[in-house]
């Protein structure tokens, strides 16, 4: 399975005034810091507000969520012993608040799923994304990731001894990706869900091109790496950034590139990212 | 092409442990909702379906060592999972998979942490705050359960079971899994009880579905799981088939529903359409129907708009007023009953109905009925963000 990458954003990369990304002030004023700059990451991904109205799905994904609104909430609860209690932070906690934010800016009416899970969500949201293109042929998809580190779980960390290591990568990462070829294309995705026992038969049976065939590859010497999640600072495997970088050398330096992502419940997600 | 049958049911909820349980309540109009939670530690006076037992009473009965000190939610989605499971044996080797849903995960305990921590940052159980997030919820399921194989978590509110349910339909029919169970579970929690107070969507009696009364919701806690597979690999009992879902945002504002019922209409048309099927073929709707002002006008203009008039719209209910708004695990719950309702002829009853909603004038089934020819159903889970889920499910 495979669709094309048209554009890609992180939250460090928000070129535009945020008046320009979320025109409405009552929304914005109302959002969290990593609600804000999550919506702001997929406008400017999108290259603007209107081009929302384009997307056939919005699928995000998340560690743990939009903490600093759930704590905020727990908080006021706690204090107030659970009377006068403000909502709005209680509302925004809800994990698909960021898909759901993105679709409001222009009522897109499509699917909108969010995936959370300790290890793979983000490729679970690439999975799903590509089963979609194959059942019901859609085009445009936004795709896209969001953790934040609060202060509360900065302490917390430190207290199970996770040394100086965050518990999730603080970030927004979006991508934009379609079933068709486009002019705005700049990458090729392959992507393949393994069961660690297939993944083994393969590593063990086949010749080295027989492998990169099977794992999607269309060069004959990608560069490979393994579990590249774990090379960004953090304590839940940060697969949404380490692709994020992934698909930066591989528009850069014009190379493919192929992940290989393990994990605990024996799966293991192959991805292939191919300059075209 | 091999088609997508469900083979296992498991539910916890207010009505009982299991699938037996749950049936008796809902043919002898068993309203599991109590006047006022008593297993959870709240202030507030508010009726809810919760399950009378503690955590270490629900450990008891899982033979889970009480050290493991698991979440609520876990414990209510180990004892589903393990009932969907309990007349399957896998065939060697047959990749099995987990796609769970909660939207409070392991608030239950996270609450007992932060009373103390908000006092004090060096203070709360550290013990307490392991189970917070979602994934471990799944993992902790997938390890009691015996399931050894890939895990998946969705979190979309109110519709994430349903959600859940879809998705592992995909892991199906792209051959990535044989088998998945995957549905729900959500505890009783003192975050979302004062979150939904604060919205004042929450009845102070039980709640009312598509009744002109209604006033709100109860919350309630539970679990309800669905074993799924393919009719190519070996089962031991089929319920019915899984003939398609659709989810659409109803993209209006993130808590209510527009007036118009444009997620809803979108997610049931659009479903039909998926599994090819004709609104005058559906033989009965599984109502989200909270029994907020809001969600049931939303949910009754959706039924006129796709099926024409009022005489036209097949028989529907809710089944709110005995579980409670069970929030994540809603979906779940609601996809077993439906497949029971294709499997053994079942209508359910819409407890507390009295007269129908002014300009919409429907009336849901009021009493449990067997023996009915029940070929298709509608099954319907709605959430924050417009998050609108459609499952269909056919003899």
């Amino acid at each position: 399975m495979k669709c094309y990458i048209s554009n890609f954003r992180s939250d460090k990369e928000i070129y535009n005034d945020i008046k320009l990304l979320i025109p409405d002030a009552t929304m914005r004023r109302r959002m969290s810091n990593v609600l804000k700059r999550s919506v702001a990451t997929a406008v400017e991904c999108m290259n603007g507000i209107d081009n929302i109205a384009l997307l056939d799905a919005i699928i995000t994904s998340s560690s743990l969520g939009l903490l600093a609104d759930s704590e905020k909430f727990l908080k006021n609860v706690v204090d107030n012993e659970e009377v006068l209690i403000n909502p709005t932070p209680f509302i925004q906690s809800t994990f698909n608040t960021v898909g759901a934010q993105i679709a409001l800016l222009k009522h897109n009416n499509c699917y909108n799923v969010t995936f959370v899970n300790r290890y793979h969500p983000f490729e679970d949201a690439l999975l799903d994304a590509l089963f979609l293109i194959d059942d019901e042929k859609k085009n445009h998809f936004l795709i896209g990731h969001f953790d934040e580190v609060t202060p509360t779980l900065q302490t917390i960390s430190k207290r199970f001894d996770l040394g100086d290591k965050n518990m999730v990568d603080d970030g927004s990462y979006f991508f934009h990706c379609t079933a068709q070829k486009s002019v705005d294309s700049i990458a090729l995705l392959n992507m393949k869900l393994l069961s660690s026992r297939d993944y083994n038969d393969i590593n063990s049976n086949m010749s080295e091109q027989e492998k990169l065939m099977c794992f999607g590859a269309s060069t004959a010497s990608p560069l490979v790496v393994e579990n590249a999640y774990q090379n960004y600072n953090s304590f839940f495997p940060a697969s949404a950034t380490a692709f994020y970088y992934a698909v930066k050398k591989v528009v850069n330096e014009k190379i493919e590139m192929v992940l290989i992502n393990k994990y605990p419940d024996n799966s293991v997600f192959v991805i292939s990212v191919t300059n075209v | 092409m091999s088609e997508i049958i469900i083979t296992g049911l498991g539910i916890v909820s207010a009505m009982g442990i299991g699938v037996n349980n749950n049936i008796y309540s809902l043919k002898n109009n068993l309203s599991g909702i109590s006047s006022r939670p008593i297993v959870l530690k709240s202030k507030l006076n508010l009726p809810v379906g919760e399950i009378h037992f503690t955590n270490n009473e629900l450990s008891e009965y899982l033979t889970i060592p009480s050290y493991r000190h698991l979440s609520r939610t876990a414990l209510l989605g180990i004892m589903a999972v393990k009932e969907a499971l309990s007349n399957t044996d896998f065939p060697k080797n047959a990749r099995v998979a987990l796609v769970s849903a909660t939207s409070v995960a392991g608030m239950d305990l996270t609450e007992l942490f932060y009373k103390e921590y908000d006092k004090d940052n060096n203070k709360g159980r550290l013990r307490d705050v392991k189970m917070h997030d979602c994934g471990t919820i799944a993992r902790v399921i997938a390890e009691y359960s015996g399931i050894n194989g890939y895990v998946s978590d969705i979190s979309t509110a109110c519709s994430s079971a349903a959600n859940a349910i879809l998705f592992a339909a995909k892991l199906l029919k792209y051959n990535v899994a044989d088998y998945v169970v995957a549905g729900g579970c959500d505890a009783l929690s003192i975050f979302t009880l004062n979150g939904f107070n604060a919205l004042k969507v929450l009845d102070s009696d039980i709640c009312r579905p598509f009744d002109n009364s209604r006033c709100g919701l109860n919350l309630g806690e539970g679990a309800g799981f669905l074993l799924m597979q393919r009719d190519d690999m070996p089962y031991t009992e089929k319920y019915c088939t899984f003939a398609g879902g659709v989810n659409a945002n109803d993209a209006f504002h993130q808590t209510a529903s527009s007036d118009s019922g444009t997620g809803a209409f979108l997610a049931m048309s659009n479903a039909l359409k998926n599994a090819d099927i004709l609104p005058e073929e559906v033989s009965y709707i599984n109502a989200h129907g909270t029994a907020t002002v809001n969600n049931d006008a939303s949910e009754s203009a959706a039924f006129l708009r796709l099926f024409g008039n009022k005489s036209m719209v097949p028989h529907f209910s809710s089944i709110k007023a005995f579980t409670g708004h069970t929030l994540a695990a809603s979906g779940g719950i609601e996809a077993v009953l439906s497949a029971i309702a294709v499997k053994n002829g079942y209508l359910y009853p819409n407890l507390n109905f009295s007269n129908p909603i002014d300009n919409f004038e429907l009336v849901p089934v009021t009493h449990f009925s067997d023996n009915n020819q029940v070929n298709c159903v509608v099954s319907n889970s709605f959430g924050f963000g417009g998050n609108c889920t459609s499952l269909i499910f056919k003899k």
